[in-house]
């Protein structure tokens, strides 16, 4: 059983459950230093290197198990953001693109050599392109579908063009063997140009460097030049793909082939690029014109994303490049590129999009195309004819010059939802209750929000529900029903709760008269056994009789007569003036027969009363001696510290009852105390008390100072008066061997013994009267209460067993 | 012992270091060191009486100033406690008037206390067997009335054989209930000297 | 020499078995002690004393902290602790009583650490340590006002008490409220048998700071007692049957 502590603490817990928390901290501990995932030793090679993405790995262990996918969309998602918000911000710089995306990037450079710059690479708004596209292929036809799968493709792509998956990113960085389709996408960073794949070549990009359109692109701290740069690094022959868009879903369309330097184009037909330089759009076109698109992505084109709709605008590079991507021309796969199997998506898409169109002049994704994918010998892209008719129609590619507008919500043509019926029903009551459309309407256009997770973001729908309406409402609520019932509940509940905070006045407990009569009816009974006897006077009770030799007694006696004259003993008084009586009457005789042998007495106690109760003891008692009426004794008084004053007084008594006089001098150097340097010098020390730690104090502290350490037999002998509670505890003291207390004088009946012993009439005769009385009377009060209670016990439990 | 809490390291320090001290100043030759030691603690033990005293007029002196009114009580502790105090120090406790002040007043309210507890432990020996009904309650009430049969004649016949016996068993018994407080004293002044155990609210 | 040598070596070997125990404690569950009900009741009177908002009086006696009877005082104040760690926020903190100035500060300090602990310094009251009195009855007759007029509902003496005690428990039982006593002194402990509603005796005193949770150590050094205490019986009757065979030969 322990008590439960509040608090305090630690030291409150158990000990097994502080080693099973100390276990669980090592076992925690174990796995706090355990590293996430993709940053033990033990990860995969084709798992990114943290320290190379330093900022999506953080973002990353910031959103905790998010993967790198839906971090890389979000992270697209703000660099666009961004981008539209401040379109002046300029690339990042290269050295924030991963290695892998790098290598690709030099092996495209390598390969390709300088590629015409696409010009800027505004971001751009993918859906409003894709809008374009429509209304660009609203003749070809067929269009719509296309659009929708590239917009949609761009909506997905464009997060993912924010960033590099970590396949991609494994695979180019560690060279990790993967399947062949793959292998493009990684890049072998010593030869990029011999070993990349044909269609990465096809798609790498015409461009420099310098005038990648991710540059435009990439206006957000977000990685959209990465985001491009994967995509344009996807082709192996072009050096950079800045300005290029990836051609590959062109040259999946199989109507072109993809030549060097030609950009991927779906994704820029995905964004916004400027007419007449996009290729990326043609290519779109080309491979989109004749497919098919899904339903859903149709849906999507017709309708203007709410949230960040500003997607980078992926510029195609160069026009002829992304023609040349678009075309049904794609490089080769690596190894052998005429037996490159397809992936089942891929063909299915291709089915279902024979009939989409991309319409000219739109990129729907401006992507640089890097050089791999204009390499025919390394580039893996697809042969045209496997590509779904929309995706092999040319679709012309736009540049974007200009950062792409702020999409407004008024121009997104989205239906607003539709409560259901139980969710209307639950809505609160008009007046206290703003409409959604109303909450968000009351909202500035264009504010920002400030704090939270969506800081710097705008037309963020508010936090706080609809129905919450903070404040007093303007139609007072009323038809509250309460009963009486719960009325009285109330009241009762809120006098409780005041009741709990008040002060209760301690309530005064009387005790039962029966107890305070029995208590009073024994106290007459005693104290009239007790007093009578000593106001009558007389020896009724003989006293103890010296025929039964008590031997500690008669050893004290023995001991006080063999003193010298002029003695100098030492006396304790180390009893409490409540048993004074018993003290006094014990100890009389002895000091007395002290005083009749000359001895000179020196007073002591480690009691603050000591002092005045040895005064009092001896001018009651002993004042028929000269000796002590002269007040020629001496008194040391007080000494503080219990025990520890014992043992500082029997090693030097000098310093630790300093006496000076005030005439000068000290008190040790004058009779009885001359001489007296130890307190083995004493004659003889007799200690009076009641309490048997006391006793034994003296005991156990100075006995062994009364040894005389040149001549052990030689000891000062140590003479105990104890009240008669002490006296079982003392006396083994006694019969020990060798002897620790010389002689014993054990309550008033001791006292009484030792008087008749040594004829000497004091207290303990006055008293043994009385005291022979008290204890009859005690004796015969506690016979007949335990009786009685026994006879109710037994008659309680019979007629308990009764019933 | 990572467990122990040390939340005054200096005070927990203090303590340990001068525990050992002094417990080796027992083994080892430094008697001098001891007795210099003792002597503050006898110091320190006197200032801890006036502290007491100074304790307890405080206690009185916000009971009179509290909220359930004058504590006649109180007020009489009070008075008694400066009379006295100013008397003794003034005069010396050898002189007459504290004497008189000691031998008339304490020392009779001292013992009408007493007396007052012989009636208690009359009365509690009376109702043992009510409060704790077992075999112990038996023979503890055995025990009690053969140590008063043996204390003193009865109707003038003294049994000595009683006092003999009840001196022999409740020596032996007190013995080991020696023994056990010793090891009690023993073990708890362990964990002070251990620092585990710290009164002085660390 | 021989007696301070034996003295070494009873120390050393109570560290050691301290230290032993007290890992080995920590290894399994429970603590493994006998059953005392006293410190059930104990329990269960504190927290009623709680939810009533009565007071719980802790007398930790007058033993004088410098002598052996100061152990007993310790062992008070370990428990004043624990009580005051689960009592004091309520409308009557408990309040320690002591017959000594050197325990009575001790008894403040205590508290006052307890409530700093439990961040309830508003609430502490230095009157709540005090000294009733500087001799045994001074300090019962100081006692038994406050167990009578203060709202005291549970009374636990623990510490060096002599024949005075029984003043104080007899004012517990006039107020009608419950006694737990324990002290290190023998004719004390006969009072309390017959007096307390819950007496500790003999070495129950010394095991309360284990029963109520003070700390891993009391229980550590509750078990080293036991060991020591066999060793001590061992060697008390090979003593007596080796005197007692030296003597018949």
């Amino acid at each position: 059983m322990s008590f439960d502590i509040p608090s305090d603490s630690e030291e409150d817990d158990p000990d097994w459950l502080e080693g099973l928390q100390s276990g669980g901290d090592d076992a925690d501990a174990d796995f706090s230093g355990s590293s996430p995932p993709g940053e033990e030793e033990g990860a995969p090679d084709w798992l990114p290197d943290s320290s190379s993405e330093d900022s999506r790995s953080t973002s990353q262990s910031e959103e905790g198990e998010v993967p790198d996918w839906l971090a890389g969309i979000r992270e697209a998602e703000e660099s666009l953001q961004q981008s539209i918000v401040d379109p002046s911000s300029k690339l990042p710089a290269e050295g924030d693109s991963p290695d892998w995306l790098k290598s690709i990037r030099d092996q495209q450079v390598e390969e390709t050599g300088s590629m015409d710059q696409a010009g800027d690479v505004p971001s751009g708004d993918f859906i409003g392109r894709i809008q374009q596209l429509q209304a660009q292929e609203s003749a070809g036809g067929g269009a719509d579908e296309t659009q929708e799968w590239a917009s949609g493709v761009g909506g997905e792509e464009s997060p993912i063009a924010g960033e590099t998956p970590s396949w991609a990113a494994g695979e180019q960085a560690e060279g990790a063997d993967g399947p062949d389709w793959m292998s493009g996408l990684g890049g072998e960073e010593p030869e990029p140009q011999a070993e990349a794949p044909d269609w990465l070549a096809m798609l790498g990009s015409q461009q420099s460097p310098e005038e990648h359109p991710t540059a435009q692109i990439s206006q957000s701290p977000v990685e959209s030049g990465e985001a491009r740069d994967w995509i344009g690094d996807i082709g192996g022959d072009e050096t950079e793909p800045q300005g290029e868009a990836l051609d590959w879903p062109g040259d999946i369309g199989g109507e072109d082939t993809v030549p060097q330097g030609d950009a991927l184009d779906w994704p820029g037909e995905l964004g916004d690029q400027p007419p007449g330089e996009d290729t990326s759009a043609e290519m779109a076109k080309s491979r989109v014109e004749g497919d098919e698109a899904p339903d859903w992505l149709s849906e999507m084109v017709g309708e203007e994303p709410a949230i960040s709709p500003a997607f980078p605008a992926f510029t195609a590079g160069d026009q002829e490049g992304a023609a040349a991507v678009v075309g049904p021309d794609l490089p080769d796969l690596p190894g052998e590129p005429d037996e490159v199997k397809m992936p089942s998506w891929l063909d299915s898409l291709q089915e279902s999009s024979q009939d989409v169109e991309v319409p000219d002049g739109t990129s729907v994704f401006d992507v640089p195309v890097p050089a791999a994918f204009t390499d025919e010998g390394e580039s893996f892209l697809l042969e045209p004819t496997d590509l779904p008719d929309w995706l092999s129609e040319d679709v012309p590619l736009e540049v974007i010059e200009e950062p792409p507008a702020r999409v407004e919500t008024g121009d997104i043509d989205i239906a607003p939802a539709e409560l259901p019926s139980w969710l209307q029903a639950m809505r609160p009551v008009e007046a206290v209750s703003l409409p959604v459309e109303a909450a968000v309407e009351a909202r500035p256009p264009g504010l920002e929000e400030s704090i939270g997770p969506l800081a710097g973001l705008s037309n963020v729908l508010p936090a706080e529900p609809d129905i919450v309406h903070f404040g007093t409402p303007s139609v007072p609520i009323t038809g509250i029903n309460i009963t009486e019932t719960q009325q009285n509940y109330a009241r009762l509940l809120e006098s409780l709760v005041i009741g709990e905070e008040e002060v209760h006045p301690p309530r005064k407990r009387v005790v039962a008269l029966p107890q305070q009569i029995l208590r009073w009816a024994i106290a007459g009974i005693l104290y009239a056994a007790v007093f009578f006897p000593i106001l009558l006077g007389g020896q009724s009770v003989p006293l103890p009789s010296t025929d039964n030799v008590i031997a500690e007694i008669q050893d004290v006696a023995v001991i006080i007569d063999g003193l010298p004259e002029n003695a100098p003993v030492l006396i304790a008084f180390e009893y409490q003036p409540g048993l004074s009586g018993e003290m006094e009457a014990a100890a009389a005789a002895v000091v007395d027969h002290l005083l009749n042998q000359g001895a000179h007495p020196v007073v002591i106690s480690t009691h603050p009363t000591g002092p005045g109760l040895a005064e009092n003891f001896l001018q009651s008692t002993q004042s028929h001696h000269l000796f002590i009426s002269d007040r020629h004794y001496v008194n040391l008084g007080y000494i503080s510290g219990g025990t520890a004053a014992l043992l500082h007084f029997a090693a030097d008594p000098r310093a630790a009852v300093p006496l000076p006089l005030e005439e000068g001098g000290s008190g040790w150097d004058k009779s009885p105390l001359t001489g007296i340097n130890e307190i083995r010098d004493f004659t003889m020390v007799l200690v009076i008390s009641d309490d048997p730690d006391a006793a034994r104090g003296w005991i156990e502290q100075v006995g062994p100072f009364l040894v005389d350490p040149s001549n052990p037999q030689s000891r000062t002998p140590l003479i105990m008066v104890v009240s008669a509670q002490a006296g079982p505890l003392i006396y083994p003291y006694y019969l020990s061997s060798p002897k620790q207390v010389d002689g014993l004088v054990s309550g008033l009946s001791g006292g009484a013994y030792y008087e008749n012993t040594t004829n000497r009439p004091g207290l303990a005769r006055l008293y043994w009267n009385g005291f022979s009385a008290g204890l009859i009377v005690s004796i015969i009060i506690i016979i007949f209460g335990g009786l009685f209670n026994l006879a109710r016990l037994f008659l309680t439990s019979r007629r308990a067993s009764r019933q | 012992m990572n467990r122990l809490k040390f939340k005054a390291p200096i005070a927990t320090v203090i303590a340990i270091l001068a525990g050992w001290g002094i417990l080796f100043t027992y083994i080892l030759p430094l008697d001098n060191l001891r007795n210099t030691v003792l002597s503050w603690v006898v110091i320190a033990a006197a200032a801890a009486l006036l502290v007491g005293v100074i304790n307890l007029l405080s206690v009185h002196l916000g009971k009179l100033r509290g909220e359930t009114g004058v504590s006649l009580y109180s007020f009489s502790l009070i008075f008694a406690l400066i009379i006295t105090f100013t008397v003794t120090l003034l005069q010396g406790p050898e002189k007459e008037f504290p004497q008189w002040l000691f031998t008339y007043v304490q020392i009779p309210i001292e013992s009408s206390l007493m007396a007052v507890m012989a009636v208690t432990l009359t009365y509690a020996g009376a109702r043992l067997l009510t409060r704790r009904t077992n075999a112990f309650s038996v023979i503890f009430g055995i025990a009690l009335l053969l140590a008063l049969l043996g204390a003193a004649p009865i109707l003038s016949t003294e049994i000595t054989f009683l006092r003999e016996i009840t001196q022999v068993l409740s020596g032996a018994g007190a013995r080991g209930i020696l023994l056990g407080i010793g090891l009690g004293t023993v073990a708890t002044g362990l964990r002070i000297l251990l620092g585990s155990d710290r009164p002085y609210g660390g | 020499m021989s007696t301070e040598l034996t003295t070494f070596a009873l120390v050393f070997l109570f560290i050691t078995l301290m230290v032993v125990f007290y890992f080995i404690n920590r290894r399994r569950e429970g603590h493994h002690l006998r059953d005392i009900p006293a410190f059930y009741r104990l329990r269960g009177a504190i927290e009623v004393a709680v939810e009533d908002g009565t007071r719980i009086h802790v007398a930790i006696g007058r033993g004088d902290i410098t002598s052996p009877q100061g152990a007993a005082a310790l062992i008070g104040l370990s428990m004043l602790k624990r009580v005051a760690a689960i009592a004091s926020d309520s409308d009557h903190p408990p309040t320690a009583t002591a017959g000594d100035g050197m325990l009575a500060i001790l008894a403040q300090d205590t508290l006052r650490s307890t409530y700093q602990s439990l961040n309830l310094m508003d609430k502490y009251d230095p009157s709540l340590g005090r000294v009733t009195g500087l001799t045994p009855f001074s300090f019962a007759a100081g006692t038994m006002p406050l167990i009578i007029d203060e709202a005291v509902s549970a009374n636990l003496l623990v510490g060096s008490f002599g024949n005075e005690v029984a003043l104080i428990t007899s004012a517990g039982e006039r107020s009608q409220t419950l006694t737990f006593a324990g002290t290190d002194n023998l004719p004390g402990q006969a009072i309390l048998y017959a007096t307390a509603h819950e007496p500790l005796v003999g070495e129950e005193l010394y095991a309360g700071g284990a029963y109520i949770g003070a700390g891993p150590m009391h229980v550590a050094s509750l078990h080293a007692q036991d060991v020591v205490r066999w060793v001590l019986v061992i060697f008390l009757i090979g003593g007596a049957l080796g005197g007692l065979i030296k003597g018949l030969f």
